[in-house]
């Protein structure tokens, strides 16, 4: 009991977020991962959000504004389409909730990992660095392949 | 032609006697949750719901099965929603003012339950209840796990059990 109320009282009451659009939802990151967000640069194109995530793609959304965050992974980063408005803002920690068991039971996103219930609807909340993981395990495999065929 | 005292009557007065020798024991009931879904009557026991919800705005989460509508915000914290609709492929009403939110917890989970109008809650003895019939459509059979009778109408049985392990199986 009083270690779980020491917990409570270390948490932070709010959390600063990048807020986005992909797939036409809303979501935000941990500004914590977030290095820098840039406008789209069509000469380096990034990895698209939606693509990350294995949202599908929202075809309206192709035809908006996007800008580029870069994640931190480490020592290095890696940049992320995402569609405009992006904007840094906090949620209180009330607003956050741990995803329901079973949506967190048969949930197929990558790195979806809570939501938030703010006054203009739901957020999913993302965690970028672990998509970003996940994809390159994903991918370490081929590549491996690709450079030592059978 | 008179039968009384007659071999018969003698012994149908001593099977009523042996009859009303049985002592009744007052069989424990339970209570099941009555709702309707499309034009069936289904019941889920009391002990498996929380609340009794009314309809209320469903906030769609992606990447869920198509049964799980999304999450529900009761009274600030957030559940999810099962659409028992889709999941026994019976048709929802016109209106979402005939639908009501059943708060269920079963298998370790929490969660939403849409369903139509909420009839009753039934007090049910064991004996009450029968087995599922063996042709039940698929969608059902794994769902329900008996059948009982309320005012001449069939009642199907759901074991919230199976239908959240399911989910944790990712169905």
């Amino acid at each position: 009991m009083n270690h779980e109320k020491h917990e409570n009282q270390d948490a932070p009451q709010k959390l600063a977020v990048v807020s986005f659009l992909a797939g036409g939802y809303r979501c935000a990151v941990d500004a914590a991962q977030v290095r820098a967000q840039l406008p789209q640069d069509p000469d380096k194109p990034a990895l698209p959000v939606e693509q990350l995530l294995g949202l599908e793609a929202d075809l309206y959304g192709e035809l908006g504004f996007h800008s580029t965050l870069l994640i931190k992974t480490g020592d290095d980063e890696v940049a992320v389409r995402v569609m405009d408005p992006v904007q840094l803002h906090e949620l209180a920690q009330a607003a956050i909730h741990p995803l329901p068991g079973l949506i967190g039971a048969c949930n197929q996103l990558t790195g979806l990992c809570a939501l938030a219930l703010v006054p203009q609807g739901l957020v999913l909340l993302v965690d970028l660095q672990l998509a970003i993981k996940s994809r390159n395990s994903h991918l370490a495999p081929a590549l491996l392949h690709a450079e030592n065929p059978v | 032609m008179s039968y009384a005292g007659s071999d018969l009557d003698k012994i149908l007065s001593v099977r009523r006697q042996t009859g009303a020798e049985v002592i009744e024991v007052d069989e424990p009931t339970r209570k099941f949750v009555l709702f309707m879904l499309g034009e069936e009557c289904f019941a889920i026991a009391g002990e498996q719901i929380r609340e009794i919800l009314p309809m209320g705005r469903i906030f769609f989460v992606p990447g869920c099965p198509a049964t799980l509508e999304g999450v529900l915000n009761v009274r600030g914290d957030i559940v999810s929603v099962i659409s028992l609709f889709a999941l026994l492929e019976k048709t929802p009403p016109a209106s979402t003012l005939e639908e009501s939110i059943l708060l269920g917890h079963a298998a370790g989970m929490q969660s939403g339950l849409r369903v139509g109008r909420v009839l009753d809650v039934l007090d049910l003895r064991e004996s009450q209840i029968q087995a599922p019939h063996a042709t039940l459509p698929d969608a059902m059979a794994r769902m329900v796990c008996g059948i009982c009778m309320h005012k001449e109408w069939p009642v199907s049985i759901l074991d919230l059990n199976r239908l959240f392990e399911d989910y944790q199986r990712r169905l």
